[in-house]
């Protein structure tokens, strides 16, 4: 469950809206965003209360081997697209730090060491990692010199349609957890309704929270640094450390590092022996990551997310939709 | 495989960084001051020049580590840039205390610096503040207490914010009100005036020096300007003040009070097709010296009287200059969104018909 | 191996002996009549007790008198009716009779008998019980392992007087035969536990056996930067460790034991926790886990901060910082290189040498080398207060002493050159390392994650009330009971 956590803060963490205006429309957004994320997951969460196996197996040794492959593909682009997007973070932010390209390298290097071990390390991991988010929210909280202005906070309006709508898409496309809920689930110990479920109750309260936290208090200052999850530092400061831009981009990269190794470790699944295949998984991802933040890519730009759409209907629901009807007929015929 | 991975790891590690200077390879700049050169600037920085060969003990920016350098630019970049240039070292602005810019420059080019300052380390928390006469001179002036300019400088922006006779200016402020929301921000002007003659010498005590008036900013430039009792006024219709001093005149003579734990309310209607604020003002008084003939009874009204004229100059202000400094325009987006998108063209002028009912109601601490 | 029958002739026993120990020089054979059979007591030089063997071993032979006694009787009179020790064995093949002699037996051969007596007989030089070293303490036992194992099993015995307590011997080692023994308590420690343990201690594949870093390596399931199997020399601590379902590896000549599984946590667990009172015990446990991440982090951060983001830095501290830089030729990567490589040869100097001496190479390297380093500006002033920090916290988590020490090195590199994201990408390797690292199913990184709420009492607090409270079963720490945890 953190390691979707973890994704969808990854993503939230790279969107980069020049001129971003927070406020309600955004949060009801996500409000419906969650609503129907929580029904497009329901095939996939009866699948693993049925079976403990990845749903592509139900399809027979051929069609599981192509689901696989396909899996493989979507996250490859998908750990492709992050590792453009973090470069392009970056060299917007940290430009003098780390070359772009040396960085991309690094953090997929990074994550097929990470992928090697397996998921159960990087499940581990991850569960130090969200606490170590929750620490430095907390502590640039705690040294935060904003103020809350409850006039930023406006209601909706009718003119707030299309921006509402525009979220909500975007939002919907960034649901290639329940892709990975389906190539994943059968390692979950807790059990895929609890794991789904309540991962859309916490991402629920921690983006909405966010979005409340980055409307009172930066408002449009937000669209200034461009990135709003780095903007929530923007009024950190204490005697010890000055700034916190720098100590937030540690905890992304780190994050950043977990996350990929997950998205490897799945792109590996194509391939017979794991560890070669996640090391080809991650060059393939460092590849297209480096080919995407060269011709600049957004994370919004519509082949993305169709692309992510696309791979969320068809691995996310139709695929354990298919399993499960197939399940029905062999009942049925064992009857 | 391993072997290679391990090599072509360490070549990565090894082929970056190297654009990174070392930390001594920096010039520290402290404070910023802008002034108008021609189309751009002449930008001084007061920077750090280096433990002045102590040996030992700790080192802070004081009057003997610091000076002050000029670096002119088409733009705030250029200047940084040919800075960089001069001196052969890379300039860091993450510890830039204040930024001092000329008053010839306020209304104009903001857009410029918000900009540029949300582009580079500097803390979106500092100050930008103006200044009567030259940015240069404030910030090259030494002012023999020991630390250095620009902390004394910030020292005395915030003892102002704090005793509500200016209000900050923060860089997200700034960029929240006047770039982003058609409103209005009252900016503190420093002023500080040397006694003697300057060019005698360059150190002598200035006999004024500090914040008695702030500049409306609007988008649009200059709206107008504000007393320090203007400010405070404006403070405490933005119900962003809690704790004034007053100097009362009663028949007496002259008294003192402090007024603390204030608290605002404001509540925004339409009446008679222009906005009405009405503000419900509330604290309580602290004499600190008073003519022992005066009654409690007429101090406490005295004091009530000197709220609302406070007050008062402010929305003389702003209805004169129709900048929304008070944050009317917050407020009816908010509560009266019908009224507001049928005049946010035109807000100024919805600024300029505004009605203003403020009731201060004190009690004795 | 094929193994080889004894003969019924001495001369070819004592021979073929000899053969097999190549004519080494320590193997004793004392002839003796006994009867008028004749016998030989053979014996490996400083394996045994002379003493011991003159009272309980010639004096009884000696007394044996039978009238046309064959061979027969002889060896039933040494094996069944005269008692020379609480440990004797028959031995019928050659490479029997070695192992026993390696062992400290002496061995009787009998003419006509195609069989020897092995007589437990062991009086090797030993040390006398030693204070635990590198696991010192305050108010705990002062008594450690000793290379002797018997001595080690009977501290361990001194402590548990119960006979669920249990010691199985095997052997490991092609050449070195050394003696292991599997410690743990019955009915606590998983069986599963037990036969997997043995099985690797079976299949350990080396001639020699003198370390137990080769039966951790053995232990260990996969090669990691952290281990799931520990090493301590204190009998109290082992005592606690296996009372939680842990078992342990003696091994004879090392007075340390292998435990496993080994947890994270127990690094920054000590004996005196358990002797102050809990919310100082607590509180030593914070600086424990804080000196581990200064010890680990700290040069590294410095670096990435000074090198690539100043703007973390408070003004006080940057401007000192550049005030001290200013006067040292050394960029501060490499500066910061130098003095932990120094650091590193004064401690590795201060263990190889004598203590006295020792000492004195602390003082001349850490006061007398700093402090002209420093003056001749050669170092600058912070950094060496960091590496001095580093340093005494390395000392506090002695357990992660290698891990800590490798890491340091690597984050001031990463540091240098990346920046924090170097940093962060090391941190997240080393996370993902230590998360994955299990030990018989056991994760290395339990109970913080999989979080396990039980036994938090005794991780990062150590909580009051009663022992049985604290006590949990290591096998109980996959996180499983907890509801997951993994993804």
């Amino acid at each position: 469950m953190l390691i979707f956590l973890l994704a969808r803060i990854m993503h939230t963490m790279l969107y980069r809206l020049d001129g971003f205006q927070t406020g309600t429309p955004l949060m009801l957004g996500q409000l419906l965003a969650t609503a129907a994320e929580a029904v497009m997951a329901l095939p996939a969460v009866i699948w693993f209360s049925k079976r403990r196996e990845n749903p592509a197996a139900a399809l027979g040794a051929g069609a599981s081997r192509a689901v696989s492959t396909a899996y493989a593909l979507y996250f490859t682009v998908i750990a492709g697209v992050t590792v453009a997007l973090f470069a392009e973070f970056l060299q917007t932010k940290f430009s003098d730090t780390v070359m772009p390209g040396v960085a991309a390298a690094i953090l997929c290097a990074s994550a097929a060491y990470c992928a090697w071990g397996g998921i159960e390390g990087l499940g581990r991991a991850a569960t130090v990692v969200f606490w170590l988010f929750v620490g430095m929210f907390v502590l640039m909280a705690a040294v935060s010199e904003g103020s809350f202005e409850p006039l930023n906070l406006l209601p909706f309006s009718e003119g707030d349609g299309g921006r509402t709508a525009g979220y909500l898409t975007e939002s919907l496309s960034s649901a290639w957890w329940i892709p990975m809920l389906c190539a994943l689930g059968h390692h979950l110990k807790s059990g895929a309704a609890k794991a789904a479920y309540g991962y859309l109750i916490m991402k629920f309260a921690i983006v909405e929270t966010l979005l409340l936290l980055i409307t009172l208090v930066l408002w449009r200052y937000v669209g200034v640094l461009g990135y709003p999850i780095l903007a929530l530092g923007a009024y950190a400061k204490s005697d010890f450390i000055q700034r916190f831009d720098a100590i937030n981009m540690l905890v992304w990269a780190i994050n950043c590092v977990l996350v990929l190794g997950v998205y490897v470790m799945i792109g590996s699944g194509a391939f017979k022996k794991p560890k070669p295949g996640a090391v080809f998984a991650a060059a393939a991802a460092a590849a297209f990551g480096w080919w995407q933040y060269k011709r600049g890519v957004k994370f919004d730009e519509p082949w993305y997310i169709c692309f992510k759409l696309c791979g969320i209907i068809l691995l996310g629901i139709i695929l354990p939709l298919t399993a499960l009807a197939l399940l029905g007929r062999k009942k049925e015929n064992a009857l | 495989m391993k072997k290679a991975f391990a090599a072509l790891f360490a070549a990565l590690i090894l082929l970056t960084g190297c654009e990174a200077g070392e930390v001594q390879r920096r010039i520290v700049v402290h404070a910023l001051g802008i002034d108008p050169a021609g189309e751009g600037y002449t930008v001084s920085y007061q920077i750090f020049t280096g433990g002045g060969g102590a040996d030992s003990g700790p080192v802070d920016a004081n009057e003997q580590t610091v000076i002050t350098l000029e670096a002119d630019g088409a733009t705030l970049y250029d200047a940084e840039k040919n800075l960089g240039l001069e001196t052969g070292r890379e300039v860091f602005l993450g510890d830039v205390e204040l930024i001092v810019v000329s008053r010839e420059l306020a209304g104009t080019k903001l857009f410029d610096l918000l900009q540029y300052v949300g582009r580079t380390d500097i803390y979106p928390g500092v100050n930008v503040i103006y200044c009567n006469g030259r940015a240069k001179d404030v910030i090259g002036e030494k002012l023999e207490r020991g630390a250095a300019t620009a902390l004394l400088l910030r020292g005395i922006v915030q003892s102002a914010v704090s005793s509500c006779t200016a209000c900050s200016s923060r860089i997200i402020e700034l960029s929240n009100t006047v770039l982003s929301d058609g409103g209005a921000r009252a900016v503190p002007v420093l002023t500080l005036e040397k006694e003697g003659d300057p060019g005698e010498d360059s150190s002598v005590s200035p006999v004024k020096i500090g914040i008695y008036e702030s500049l409306v900013i609007s988008r649009e430039g200059v709206a107008g300007s504000l007393s320090d009792g203007g400010v405070t006024g404006l403070r405490l219709l933005s119900c962003d003040a809690s704790d004034i001093d007053a100097e009362l005149d009663t028949p007496f003579g002259p008294a003192s009070v402090n007024i603390t734990g204030i608290k605002a309310k404001r509540r925004i209607s339409i009446e008679d097709g222009r906005p009405a604020l009405r503000v419900y003002i509330a604290g309580k008084y602290k004499v600190k010296s008073a003519p022992a003939k005066i009654s409690e009874e007429e101090l406490k009204i005295l004091c009530e009287k000197e709220l609302l004229r406070l007050c008062g100059a402010a929305c003389r202000e702003s209805a004169e200059s129709g900048a929304d400094f008070i944050g009317l325009g917050k407020l009816l987006r908010k509560y009266e969104p019908g009224y507001y998108s049928l005049n946010s063209g035109d807000l100024g002028g919805a600024v300029k018909t505004a009605v203003f009912y403020v009731r201060a109601c004190l009690r004795k601490y | 191996m094929e193994r080889k029958s004894l003969l019924p002739r001495l001369e070819g026993n004592i021979s073929g002996i000899k053969a097999l120990f190549g004519g080494s020089a320590d193997l004793n054979v004392m002839r003796v009549e006994i009867s008028g059979i004749r016998c030989a007591v053979l014996t490996l030089e400083g394996m045994v007790s002379s003493s011991a063997l003159a009272q309980m071993l010639f004096g009884p032979l000696m007394r044996f008198e039978k009238r046309n006694a064959s061979p027969a009787d002889v060896f039933a009179y040494v094996s069944q009716r005269a008692i020379f020790s609480v440990e004797g064995y028959a031995t019928a093949d050659f490479s029997d009779a070695a192992e026993r002699l390696c062992s400290g037996f002496a061995l009787i051969l009998i003419h006509g008998c195609d069989r020897g007596w092995a007589v437990s007989a062991q009086g090797y030089e030993k040390r006398a019980v030693s204070e635990p070293d590198s696991e010192p303490n305050i108010k705990g036992t002062r008594e450690a392992l000793s290379d002797n194992l018997r001595t080690s099993l009977a501290l361990l015995r001194r402590r548990v007087k119960s006979p669920k307590l249990r010691f199985e011997f095997l052997k490991a080692g092609r050449l070195s035969n050394t003696d292991l023994c599997l410690v743990y308590i019955e009915g606590r420690t998983p069986k599963k536990l037990i036969e997997r343990t043995k099985k690797r201690l079976e299949s350990f594949g080396g001639d020699l056996c003198l370390t137990s870093g080769g039966i951790v390596s053995c232990l260990s399931e996969k090669r990691s930067l952290f281990s799931g199997v520990s090493t301590t020399e204190r009998p109290d601590v082992l005592c606690a460790k296996i009372n939680e379902g842990r078992i342990a590896v003696l091994i004879d000549g090392v007075p340390f034991a292998a435990v496993c599984p080994a947890l994270f946590i127990e690094n920054f667990q000590a004996v005196d926790d358990y002797a102050d009172e809990a919310f100082f015990a607590t509180y030593q446990r914070f600086i424990r886990f804080s000196a581990f991440f200064i010890s680990t982090l700290l040069p590294g951060l410095y670096v990435a901060a000074a090198v690539h983001h100043p703007e973390v830095l408070s003004r006080s501290v940057l401007l000192n910082l550049i005030a001290s830089e200013e006067r040292t030729p050394y960029p501060l990567v490499a500066e910061m290189l130098i003095v932990i490589i120094m650091f590193e040869i004064l401690r590795e100097a201060g263990i190889r040498l004598p203590r006295a001496i020792g000492g004195a190479v602390s003082i001349v390297g850490g006061l007398v080398i700093g402090d002209a380093a420093v003056t001749s500006g050669l170092i600058s002033a912070p950094l060496l207060i960091i590496i001095g920090i580093t340093a005494t916290s390395a000392f506090v988590v002695p357990g992660l002493n290698p891990q800590m020490t490798v890491l340091r090195i690597v984050n001031v590199l990463l540091g240098g050159a990346l920046g924090f994201f170097g940093v962060a990408v090391l941190s997240a390797v080393a996370l993902v390392s230590a998360c994955r690292t299990d030990c018989f199913a056991v994760p290395y990184t339990a109970p913080l994650t999989p979080f396990t709420f039980k036994a938090m009492r005794d991780v990062i607090t150590r909580a009051g009330g009663l022992q049985k409270k604290r006590e949990m079963l290591i096998e109980n720490m996959n996180g499983a009971s907890e509801g997951g945890g993994k993804a």
